[in-house]
Formats: structure tokens, C-alpha cells, sequence
């Protein structure tokens, strides 16, 4: 919170302390709420994922009985997906796009306040669940029934919970679109836009899309199980099978929803610590696109399992395979970025290139998954906790920290401590290798996802999961310390922090002004960005 | 500032066009539910679109081949029953009527109401299997404690595919009494 707090010793007339936060229609405000609240959603949702593996340290059941177990796991995906990482995406949204474009705010400044203020409340529902009679609901955050319908006064919480966290995604995108379709400088066209805005504008599109129909499915469930309703209770002649397509029908666009704004941090630093012009901009541009659509029409990947005829099972294996090519792509762009770049090393730098990697292990390990005869293997094993990890973890959230490292200086006006910082990258980096690989390894052994006991012959891979799951844990604690430490103080950051950066947000001093660009940016200003090159 | 008032605009139009595609795809949700089960008829995925009524005797047998088809049965969750095929398996020619029976015994005290819902594995098989007589064509009262042999009629239509060798017939018997489950009667 104190972020911008330092920003506003220098800009009076707004209400202080708690009300501000409460009131304010600053997007730089309300990117910081954001911010702070993934982060602290994060440590919730670790803290669970840390219980689940001292559960798993030995085979035998020693911490907690199976039902708080799969309560665990449930609440860590849902608590991570929609608590952690994509409000960071969101609050990087709100405290970039704006600076990025040269505009003054975001376009509905009230909305935005209320797409915020709704995710507290949601989660505070959601948790709540946990101390319910029953406990919460430990139907996995994918919520397939019947296993979900019978969780008794969980349920309905945790459904009003996800309406809750679709209506502020759906606000958030809206006001994202408005934002980089009404409110760019003069001399912005949309081909001149920063990667991290064309990544935005296409997953905001995605969000309005999809979290309806998650709604949509989450309420029918609700209405089978209150209102006497059968569309997927198949005594009355509904189908469970019918659940699974809706769901994925929101549920792949939505893993691209958690990527998409990745590829456009990752974008944006490689370019600056390559001190080059990002390569092939406009391929970039239309591999987003082309992904974006290909998400709509690939989600039966899913649930290969459930019988489907041989020609769907090969519509959505091709479809899905076929994402990898706007997917290479962009890992190919990257690597040419880089290509005799005058490269140097920083912190989110250093995060970038891991994201390359590792991103790209989770990209093939999901090519593997595609293949129909080899998935009926994988299929809820420990190789697809493996597979969504390396995307997620070491995709999403290692871009997210990067993003948070690349713009802290613009934000605080410090710079952060490298030192500190470099230490939290390589304890990060080896240690979620540590964590994740192994999984590889056990999924294809065939240990079953989601089960809190295993056989003997586990013990050693899951306790070197556990040993890096710890690792990793502890490590984000020096996140925090150089989030903290860079907010209150540190080397004076300069307009343009980082001497390779490009665009309008490092035309600003930093910190930031509290209110930026209330008149647009002169358009020479936007012509030395450096995709023009050549 | 004169640009104001036509910006605010701009954004309104903008803003409702967006709430309204979020509303359609509310919509879009509820439309996969017909459009679903349409699919599934034309498909005859999980035993769509078979004739839900007793089917009529064909008569012609092909006795070039057989099939192996096996019974499975389960009781949905809250159903109080002892529920099994009285026979695990049937090889029989495509054409040939067989009659198998399921034992289902109410282990409770009180009078239930139960609706059986059948699928099949292989999905494509489904429309395949004829029934002229099954329990699940309607929703049976079980006395307490009563038992009872309840008959399956069937026989494989003679076009069913070459490759098709193994046809798993499975029952899901439900509770439909007490707490409003409304139920249709399955195939």
C-alpha cells in the first residue's frame, strides 16, 4: 500500500488514509489494491499448497484427514488462479496501460473501483467456506458433478464466489477495452501499441467471453441441486459429461487468459535487456490473435477420457496441436530479440529468460498431453500437475515477478536491491525445477493427482517435491522483503530506469505522478518507440 | 474541456456493447445445453436418440460373428439398494434376442421410488442395442426390503460395426422418491 503512498506526498486533494483506498478512481491506486491483494492471495493459496505437500512428505495419512486434503487442493487452484494471478494481471493492467498509451486514467474510473472492492469480498466468501459445517467444498477448482453438488452448505457460497470474482473480471475487462480503444495518444495506432497492451486488449476480450459462461455452468449446478432443475443429474435425464464440456468451453480460454498477458511482460523486457526492438512485432501481434481463437475450439482436450467419438477425439488432438505454432512463434521471437543483443542480466531479466525455458518445458509437456493415445496415460496423473505448473508457476507468476521488478522503479521511484532480488530469482529458479520436475517423473509412474496417500515406491520423488515446494515457499518471503525495502527507500530511480526501456511510461519521472498524461503525450514522443526500427 | 461530453459517450457505447456480448455469452452457456444434447442425438452419444419405448423384433440373425456384451450396475449415490446383473456377461450373435436379469433389493425400511438410466461403452455402439423390454423404461416402487428380478430384453442390430467386439451395457439405478428428484424415464 505504501507504494504510492510516496507519490502522494506530492499531490494533495484526495481523501487520506483508509477512505483513499476505499474511494479512490486512481488507476495507479487501484493497480497497487490489485497488486497487493494478488500478493497476499498468493501467500493464502501457497500456505495451502505447503500443507498439501507436508501431507504427501510420507505415504499413510499423517496431517489431516482426506476430505480436508481435497479441500486443500480445490481451494489452492481456485485461490490461485483467481486470487493470485489474475489480479496481478489485472493490477498491472491498471497501473500500466494507462502511462502505455498516454492516457490521462482508465476510461470508466468508477467501475473500476467496484472490479476491485467486489474481489475481497469474494474471497472472503469463498474462504469462509472452509469453516463451514462440512467444510468446504473438495470438488478440485474444475468443480465436476455430481462430486461438487454433494458438498453440502459449501456449495452455494462458493458458487455466489465465483459470480462474484466473473462480474469483477468482466468489469475489468471492459474497462480495459474502453481504455485502449477510446483513450490512446493522438498518433498511437493500434500497430504502434506496446506488446503488454495488445496482449491486454486481446485477454480482456477473452474475459468478457468466457466468465459468463463459467457463471453459467457454476448456476446451472446451482439450480440442479436447490430448484429441482437436471442438466447434468443424470437420474433425471441430464448429463455430468454435459458440466465438463461447459466448464472447458470457459476453462481453456481462460488458462490463455493467465498466459496471454504473460507473453506481453516478457515481450517488454526482453526487448529493453536486449537493447533491441522486439523481433517480428506484428507476428507477435497476430500469434496472440491466433491463439486467442484457437482456445475456443480446442477445450475437449480436457477430458479425452470421457468417451468421446474417434472424430472429435481427432478434431481437438490437431486443434490443439496447432496452438503450437503461434505459441513457437513467440518463443522463437524471443530467442531473435535476443539474438546479438547487447544483453545484460538484471533481476527481471533474469525472469524473462527463465520464463523462456521453462514456459517452453510446460509447452511441450502439453503437446505431449495433446496426443490422444499418450493423454489416456497421463490423464490425471501427476504429469499434468507437472504440465500446468511449468506453465503457470514458472510461466504466469515468473512473468508476473518480473513485471513487478521491471516496473518497480517507475512505481516507487527506487530502485530495488539487486542483490536481494538476484538471490530470490536463483533460490526461485532451482528450487521450483526442484518442485516441479520431479512430478514429470511420478505422473508417468502413475501416481494419481489429488490423492493424499500413495505407495511406498513414491516416497523418494514426492520428498524431493516437498524439499523444492518448501524451498520455493520461503523463497517469495524475499519477494516481500524487496517489494518492502524498494518502497521505502533505495537508490533514486530515474525517469527512464532502465537505460534500454522504450516507451511513454518511461517518459514520466518516476515515481509516477498521481495523475499522468492529463494532457496526451506530443506524437514524436510515441515514434520513438522501437518497433518502428527499420 | 469541449472533448469530454463525446469521450463519455464513446465510452458508454463502448461499455454496453461489452456488457451486452458478456450477457449473450451468459446466454451461450445455457444454449450448450440443447445444443449438447442435439448433438448427442445425432451422434447417438451416451444413448441419444435410441427409441426410448420397447423396440420391435427384427428377426434377421447374423451368425458370422459374435459379440461379447456385459452388464454393469451401480446405485447412484443416496439409494439404499443391493443392485447387480444376475449374469456378468453374454456372448451373443447380432439378431439374437437374450434376456439377462438384474437383482435389486431395497436394504431399507422404507418404500422407494427408483429410476435406472443406462449407458454404453462403446459410445458409438449405443444406438446399436436394441431393447423391447427393460426395467429402466419407467420408474419402479420398491416395498421395504423387497427384491426383485428385473428382466432386459435385447438384441444388437446386425449393423453394428465389425470393430465393435465388446459392448458394455451399464445401469445407474436412482433415487427418485423423497426429495423431489423429478426423473424421465430413460430408454
Amino acid at each position: 500500500m505504501n507504494t504510492v503512498a510516496v507519490v502522494h506526498e506530492h499531490y494533495a486533494g484526495h481523501p487520506s488514509g483508509i477512505w483513499r483506498w476505499v474511494t479512490t478512481t486512481n488507476h495507479k491506486d487501484i493497480g497497487t489494491l490489485y497488486l497487493c491483494f494478488s500478493l497476499l492471495m498468493f501467500f493464502v493459496g501457497g500456505s495451502f499448497a505447503m500443507l498439501i505437500r507436508v501431507e504427501l512428505w510420507t505415504p499413510g495419512m499423517q496431517l489431516m484427514d482426506p476430505e480436508f486434503f481435497n479441500e486443500m487442493t480445490a481451494l489452492h487452484g481456485l485461490v490461485m488462479i483467481f486470487g493470485a494471478i489474475m489480479p496481478a494481471f489485472v493490477g498491472l493492467a491498471n497501473w500500466m496501460i494507462p502511462m502505455m498509451v498516454g492516457a490521462p486514467d482508465m476510461a470508466l474510473p468508477r467501475m473500476n473501483n467496484w472490479s476491485f472492492w467486489i474481489l475481497p469480498f469474494a474471497f472472503i466468501l469463498l474462504l469462509s467456506t472452509l469453516f463451514m459445517p462440512g467444510g468446504a467444498a473438495g470438488a478440485g477448482w474444475t468443480m465436476y458433478p455430481p462430486l461438487f453438488m454433494q458438498s453440502g452448505v459449501a456449495m452455494p457460497f462458493q458458487v455466489f464466489a465465483i459470480h462474484l470474482m466473473g462480474i469483477s473480471s468482466v468489469m475489468g475487462g471492459i474497462n480495459i477495452i474502453a481504455t485502449i480503444l477510446n483513450l490512446r495518444a493522438p498518433g498511437m495506432s493500434l500497430m504502434k501499441m506496446p506488446m503488454f497492451v495488445w496482449s491486454w486488449l486481446i485477454t480482456a476480450y477473452l474475459l468478457i467471453a468466457v466468465m459468463p459462461v463459467l457463471a453459467g455452468a457454476v448456476t446451472m449446478m446451482l439450480m440442479d441441486k436447490y430448484f429441482g432443475t437436471s442438466f447434468f443429474n443424470a437420474a433425471g435425464g441430464g448429463d455430468p459429461v454435459l458440466y465438463q464440456h461447459v466448464f472447458w468451453f470457459f476453462g481453456h480460454p481462460e488458462v490463455y487468459i493467465m498466459i496471454l498477458p504473460a507473453f506481453g511482460i516478457i515481450s517488454e523486457i526482453v526487448s529493453t535487456f536486449s537493447r533491441k526492438p522486439l523481433f517480428g512485432y506484428t507476428s507477435m501481434v497476430f500469434a496472440i490473435a491466433s491463439i486467442a481463437f484457437l482456445s475456443f475450439i480446442v477445450w475437449a482436450h480436457h477430458m479425452f477420457t470421457v468417451g468421446m467419438p474417434l472424430a472429435a477425439d481427432l478434431f481437438f488432438m490437431f486443434t490443439t496441436m496447432l496452438i503450437a505454432v503461434p505459441t513457437g512463434v513467440k518463443v522463437f521471437n524471443w530467442v531473435a530479440t535476443m539474438w546479438r543483443g547487447a544483453l545484460s542480466f538484471e533481476t527481471p531479466m533474469l525472469f524473462a529468460v527463465a520464463f523462456v525455458f521453462l514456459f517452453t518445458i510446460g509447452g511441450f509437456s502439453g503437446v505431449m498431453l495433446a496426443l490422444v493415445p499418450a493423454d489416456w496415460q497421463y490423464h490425471q496423473t501427476y504429469f499434468v500437475v507437472a504440465h500446468f505448473h511449468y506453465v503457470l508457476v514458472t510461466g504466469s507468476a515468473f512473468a508476473i515477478m518480473g513485471a513487478v521488478y521491471y516496473w518497480l522503479p517507475k512505481w516507487t521511484g527506487h530502485m530495488y536491491n539487486e542483490t536481494l532480488a538476484k538471490w530470490h530469482f536463483w533460490l526461485s529458479v532451482i528450487s521450483v525445477n526442484v518442485l516441479y520436475f520431479p512430478m514429470h517423473f511420478l505422473g508417468l509412474a502413475g501416481m494419481p493427482r489429488r490423492i493424499p496417500d500413495y505407495p511406498v515406491q513414491f516416497t523418494d520423488l514426492n520428498q524431493i517435491v516437498s524439499v523444492g515446494g518448501f524451498v520455493f515457499g520461503a523463497s517469495q518471503l524475499l519477494f516481500v522483503a524487496c517489494i518492502i525495502l524498494c518502497v521505502r527507500g533505495g537508490k533514486k530511480a530515474e525517469a527512464r530506469a532502465w537505460d534500454g526501456a522504450h516507451g511513454l511510461e518511461w517518459t514520466l519521472p518516476s515515481p509516477a505522478p498521481y495523475h499522468s498524461f492529463a494532457e496526451p503525450p506530443p506524437a514524436n514522443l510515441i515514434w520513438t518507440r522501437p518497433y518502428q526500427a527499420s | 474541456m469541449s472533448t469530454e461530453q463525446p469521450r463519455r459517450v464513446k465510452h458508454r457505447k463502448l461499455a454496453a456493447g461489452l456488457l451486452l456480448l458478456s450477457v449473450a455469452m451468459f446466454g451461450f452457456g445455457f444454449a450448450l445445453v440443447p445444443l449438447y444434447n442435439a448433438l448427442c442425438r445425432l451422434t447417438g452419444l451416451n444413448g441419444r436418440g435410441v427409441e426410448s419405448v420397447a423396440a420391435a423384433y427384427a428377426g434377421e440373425v447374423d451368425y458370422n460373428r459374435s459379440v461379447l456384451v456385459q452388464f454393469v450396475a451401480t446405485t447412484g449415490s443416496g439409494l439404499p439398494f443391493e443392485f447387480r446383473p444376475e449374469v456378468g456377461s453374454l456372448r451373443v450373435h447380432p439378431g439374437e434376442l437374450h434376456a439377462a436379469n438384474f437383482y435389486a433389493a431395497n436394504r431399507s425400511s422404507t418404500r422407494i421410488r427408483a429410476q435406472a438410466v443406462v449407458s454404453y461403452a462403446p459410445g458409438r455402439a449405443a444406438r446399436f442395442v436394441h431393447k423391447t423390454e427393460c426395467f429402466c423404461f419407467q420408474q419402479e416402487n420398491f416395498a421395504p426390503g423387497e427384491v426383485r428380478h428385473l428382466p432386459v430384453k435385447f438384441y444388437l442390430d446386425p449393423s453394428l460395426p465389425r470393430d465393435v467386439q465388446v459392448v458394455t451395457v451399464a445401469y445407474t439405478y436412482y433415487n427418485v422418491s423423497a426429495d423431489g428428484t423429478r426423473a424421465e424415464p430413460s430408454d
